[in-house]
């Protein structure tokens, strides 16, 4: 900004045509045009929703009929489809394990680290914050071989030896946990720092232990965030589908988003898009669910990663 | 605080625990871990059929009579979409089945990674309930086509072949005379057009149906090994057959629908189902797979490839699908019972019957529009396999030298001189990569 | 260093624990497996140096997927961005953003397998789009024939993403007071000039952080993909390939033999090429903290 000191009193210019012609670009045309745009963005979204609800309760035989011609009637075998034959109702149970097995180890590691990173000022403390926002640049590809061989290992090793019966969903929800642990604690250590540092130091002067500041002062403080945090990883664990398909030979035991690419895949046999457009319902429907449900708080979540 | 550490830990292994009890409990519910040495127990079958298939459904009725008559319980899991690399990374990993579906293309993966059981007790076995050796319920051609060097890699259900599909109820003309020569055929495409129909319904989005039209030229040309010869040289390519077939694939462009560049598979079959494409050179699987949206008045029939060129070989393609009983699996012994129970003639009647497919059995009928297909396959002295046997043999040339330049070809983004040009040089790296 | 202080070490170790041992070793792990030629558990490795990085450096199909890779970091960046910047400018003052921003931000948490099918679905030669094209005149396209499809995962892919940029966004915005735009607008400013002036320098930083974020993002692109082209016979398009296609591709290998080594190589560049593009963002859009 300019100083003001030297600098004479901005006056408002002449309106020339120029300017007339400028403000209205600016102040009318543009923006009036981007808000229409913006709109249309949002009609086209929930649009989209809606035609994916109708498209799932077509028959199809109304399918083939048009892609906007509307049901002739309530075709509800499609997620009968989906939830039995195309194995739509295991795959929700084994997702359901995974995120929350997931989630319970994630955030049982993260929010302590996040803590502990965040309280101190050592030059290890910053070494390590920056060995963790590393492993954001990392890609789950670089990992996945390895992870693979581990698992299948271990996998061989369990069955021969030790149980006589061994799945390979453990190593998923092992790995995944892994690998989502760097953000979780980047951006928590992110929001601890931001909390002043005089809430700890009154019952540090009494005498507490880290571990009861932490549990009685810090974490009702955090509910929020982390509460956020956990529901992006959720969410994230959820559509994870890069890693069960390395991971998880067996369709049967595969998660919700490979259960229905399998579907996708097997669509040349029977055609039924009804009973496809029904799998995405099924997939999609939950976190749409929490969305609705929680959606300021998801929001904020993810704007929590970006506000360093 | 020391004790509240370890909480954290427990409640983390306990976890682990919990999720582990739970899951190993929702994954091994029939006892694929415990058949152990036992001939009895249970089996577990790793289908590529969709569970709504008909397929799928004829051998889960199968499955549930074979466990009321011999106790053995049927495990069917569902294969995920990495076809062949699912079946030998599960089997790697110990929680392999002990019997799978199995093509000729997958069969050398199969061998390479030891999974292939030796089937000669099962082909000297008679079928369950009946009298003959099962080796005797196939023709040899049938039989052959599903060994390889090292001898039976499964136990055929299916035969499989190719040919142009079309509706005898719309086009009763090509019912009651199909083309037999390449030019009547052109000659039928033009009159086709000519009345306003779309001749040819071409499945954009699928390069193995892409690539049919040269195939089944080159076939022509040469007769079996055509095809495969050019991924064995590059010189092959200089033939002057190959530029034909070429060009002849680059006019056939205009009898496409439109917008088949963009179309998604299967949407092309079904809308040629529908009736509103007059042909579709496919796959004799073709009418089972569209069985959901044809129309009742349709009757859907074939006619074979016609011949090409003067010198034309009478070539048939022989493609079987079956059963391989898993070296690498616990129960063996109770996967070969399992087969011997689903040969049985009432259960392969039913791939005709169901599954509108062409059975590999002698003794069984092929449903009415394969009826012929069934009979010039069987009869035919000059058989290739699936893709004159290149995908099975060369499947890296396959997908990425020839089914790649085909696409564009098809698509009209290279000319024929190019694809000749390509191709040869593609080749010739192929084979100095030394890459299977 | 205060006792407080040290007993904070146990709330770290798990975390650096498990991360280390279950994320950076099997990434170090990765790079040995590199250099090897391994088809898997069972088979015998043999060691190759750097072969399989001349081999995807050589090969035809690789080189697209990289090429590919790029330009959708590109092009889908600049989409990306140019949305988010449009919303930036009138957001602020728009009625219902609060409702806006949930359903722009929607697509992004969606799973990519359900986007790329319902997407692809409409895309057909005889799909929605088309259709809808016709009733105003235009001809049909083939979306997703070789030429067009790789455009239509772009599009697909920054509609998806678009959202969570703009909330990011959004956010640095609802930082800045309202007094600033207030003198600038009885100064004769207009909005699109407000947006220039006021917005766009104030929350550069923010803009950083997500370009980093983008451009690490659009490098592990594959779901969307998968769901667009993928089917069971004819594998992905080499059009459309994005490196972890190819590199899914290699694991189920048309031979059905996986090259394990080949698939840890790309993981390994991929990584490598995160870290270059980072530091270049970074450098790109470095500039000095603007204090209000």
């Amino acid at each position: 900004m300019t100083s003001a000191s030297t600098h004479t009193p901005w006056h408002r210019p002449p309106e020339t045509v120029w300017r007339k012609t400028a403000r209205f670009f600016g102040d009318i045309l543009v923006p009036n045009l981007i808000k229409i745009c913006v709109w249309a963005w949002v009609a086209f979204n929930l649009g989209l929703l809606l035609w994916v609800l109708m498209t799932s309760v077509k028959s199809t035989r109304d399918i083939l009929l048009g892609p906007f011609a509307l049901p002739s009637h309530i075709e509800w075998s499609n997620y009968a489809t989906a939830w039995d034959t195309a194995g739509f109702g295991q795959a929700t149970l084994t997702t359901l394990v995974f995120v929350f097995s997931s989630l319970v180890i994630v955030m049982g590691i993260s929010v302590p680290a996040a803590y502990g990173l965040a309280r101190r000022t050592d030059r290890a403390a910053s070494a390590l914050t920056a060995y963790f926002a590393m492993g954001l640049a990392l890609p789950m590809q670089t990992v996945l071989i390895p992870y693979f061989v581990v698992n299948t290992s271990v996998g061989q090793f369990m069955i021969d030896w030790v149980t006589g019966a061994w799945d390979p969903r453990i190593g998923l929800v092992v790995f995944y946990s892994a690998t989502a642990t760097p953000w979780t604690v980047f951006v928590l250590t992110a929001f601890f720092r931001s909390l002043p540092a005089s809430l700890e130091e009154a019952a540090q002067l009494d005498g507490a232990s880290p571990w009861l500041t932490f549990r009685k002062i810090m974490l009702p403080v955090a509910r929020g965030p982390v509460t956020t945090i956990a529901i992006i990883t959720g969410i994230g664990a959820w559509n994870e589908t890069l890693l069960v398909l390395f991971l998880v030979p067996d369709g049967a035991q595969r998660t919700l988003p490979a259960a229905l690419l399998n579907m996708y895949y097997g669509l040349q046999y029977t055609s039924n898009w009804g009973a496809l457009f029904a799998g995405v319902v099924l997939l999609v429907g939950p976190i749409v669910a929490v969305f609705l449900w929680l959606g300021r708080r998801v929001i904020e979540g993810a704007t929590l990663g970006a506000n360093k | 605080m020391r004790l509240s550490r370890r909480n954290a830990t427990f409640m983390a292994i306990g976890t682990i625990a919990v999720a582990t009890i739970a899951l190993s409990g929702c994954g091994q519910k029939a006892g694929g871990g415990d058949a152990g040495a036992k001939a009895g127990g249970s089996i577990t079958y790793l289908t590529s059929w969709p569970a709504d298939t008909p397929q799928a459904k004829i051998f889960a009725a199968a499955a549930k009579d074979f466990t009321a008559k011999s106790g053995i319980k049927v495990d069917i899991k569902q294969l995920g979409n990495g076809g062949a690399a699912d079946v030998i990374n599960a089997s790697v990993s110990g929680s392999g089945p002990d019997l799978f579906d199995d093509a000729p293309d997958h069969v050398p993966a199969f061998r390479k990674a030891g999974l292939i059981e030796d089937l000669s007790d099962v082909l000297s076995a008679p079928a369950d309930g009946e009298s003959a050796k099962i080796e005797s319920d196939y023709p040899k051609s049938v039989i052959s086509a599903a060994s390889d060097k090292d001898g039976l890699a499964f136990i055929p259900h299916t035969i499989l072949s190719g040919g142009v599909w079309f509706d005898a109820a719309a086009n009763p003309g090509l019912a009651s005379k199909a083309p037999a020569t390449w030019d009547e055929f052109k000659a039928e495409l033009d009159k086709l057009k000519a009345a306003g129909k779309t001749p040819i319904a071409q499945e954009g989005g699928n390069s193995s149906y892409n690539v049919l039209w040269f195939y089944w030229l080159m076939l022509r040309s040469h007769g079996p090994g055509a095809v495969l010869n050019l991924s064995k040289t590059a010189e092959a390519w200089d033939d002057p057959a190959v530029l034909a077939a070429a060009k002849e694939v680059t006019a056939l462009q205009p009898y496409f629908q439109s917008g088949y560049e963009g179309s998604r598979y299967p949407n092309a079959q079904n809308a040629w189902a529908q009736g509103d494409y007059a042909l579709d050179l496919n796959g004799s699987w073709l009418a089972g797979e569209v069985k959901s949206v044809v129309p009742s008045s349709a009757k859907l029939s074939t006619f074979p490839f016609p011949t090409y060129g003067a010198d034309s070989k009478s070539v048939e393609e022989l493609n079987v699908l079956g059963w391989t009983v898993n070296a690498k699996g616990k129960n063996p012994k109770g996967a070969k019972e399992f087969i011997k129970f689903l040969v049985q003639k009432k259960y392969i009647e039913k791939i005709g019957t169901d599954a509108l497919n062409i059975p590999a059995r002698s003794d069984v009928e092929a449903p009415a529009s394969l009826a012929a297909m069934q009979k010039a396959v069987l009869a035919s002295d000059a058989t290739t396999g699936y893709m004159d046997n290149a995908a099975a043999n060369a499947p890296t040339w396959y997908k990425d030298v020839l089914l790649s330049l085909d696409d564009q070809l098809v698509f009209g983004k290279i000319t024929p001189e190019q694809f000749v040009a390509q191709g040869k040089e593609k080749t010739a790296a192929y084979i100095k990569s030394g890459t299977p | 260093m205060s006792s407080a202080k040290r007993g904070l070490r146990a709330f770290i170790w798990p975390a650096v624990l498990v991360y280390t041992i279950l994320f950076v070793v099997p990434a170090i792990y990765g790079a040995g497996v590199s250099l090897f030629d391994w088809n898997g558990l069972g088979t015998t490795a043999k060691f190759t140096g750097i072969d399989n990085y001349v081999f995807i450096l050589t090969d035809d199909a690789f080189r697209q997927s990289f090429v590919n890779t790029i330009v959708l970091a590109v092009v889908g960046g600049v989409l990306v961005f140019l949305v988010a910047f449009c919303c930036m400018a009138v957001l602020r003052q728009m009625k219902g953003r609060g409702f806006i921003r949930s359903v722009v931000y929607l697509p992004n948490i969606i799973s990519p397998i359900a986007i790329g099918a319902a997407l692809s679905f409409g895309l057909d030669s005889r799909g929605a789009l088309n259709q809808v094209l016709s009733w105003i005149g235009i001809p049909p396209q083939s979306w997703l024939g070789p030429d067009l499809v790789f455009r239509c995962i772009i599009a697909g892919l920054a509609w998806s993403a678009a959202g969570f940029y703009v909330i990011l966004l959004m956010s640095a915005v609802d930082g800045i007071p309202e007094d600033l735009y207030e003198a600038a607008s009885l100064e004769g400013v207009t909005k699109l000039q407000a947006f220039r002036m006021i917005t766009f320098p104030l929350s550069w930083d923010v803009f950083a952080t997500c370009a980093v974020l983008w451009v690490i993002g659009s490098l592990k692109v594959f779901e969307i993909v998968l769901a667009f082209t993928g089917s069971a016979n004819s594998g992905v398009p080499l059009s459309a390939r994005t490196v972890a296609i190819q590199q899914y591709m290699s694991f189920n290998d048309p031979s059905g033999l996986p090259r394990l080594g080949v698939v840890s190589a790309i993981g390994v560049v991929m990584f490598l090429l995160s870290l270059i593009l980072v530091g270049l963002t970074r450098r790109l859009t470095r500039r000095e903290t603007l204090e209000l």
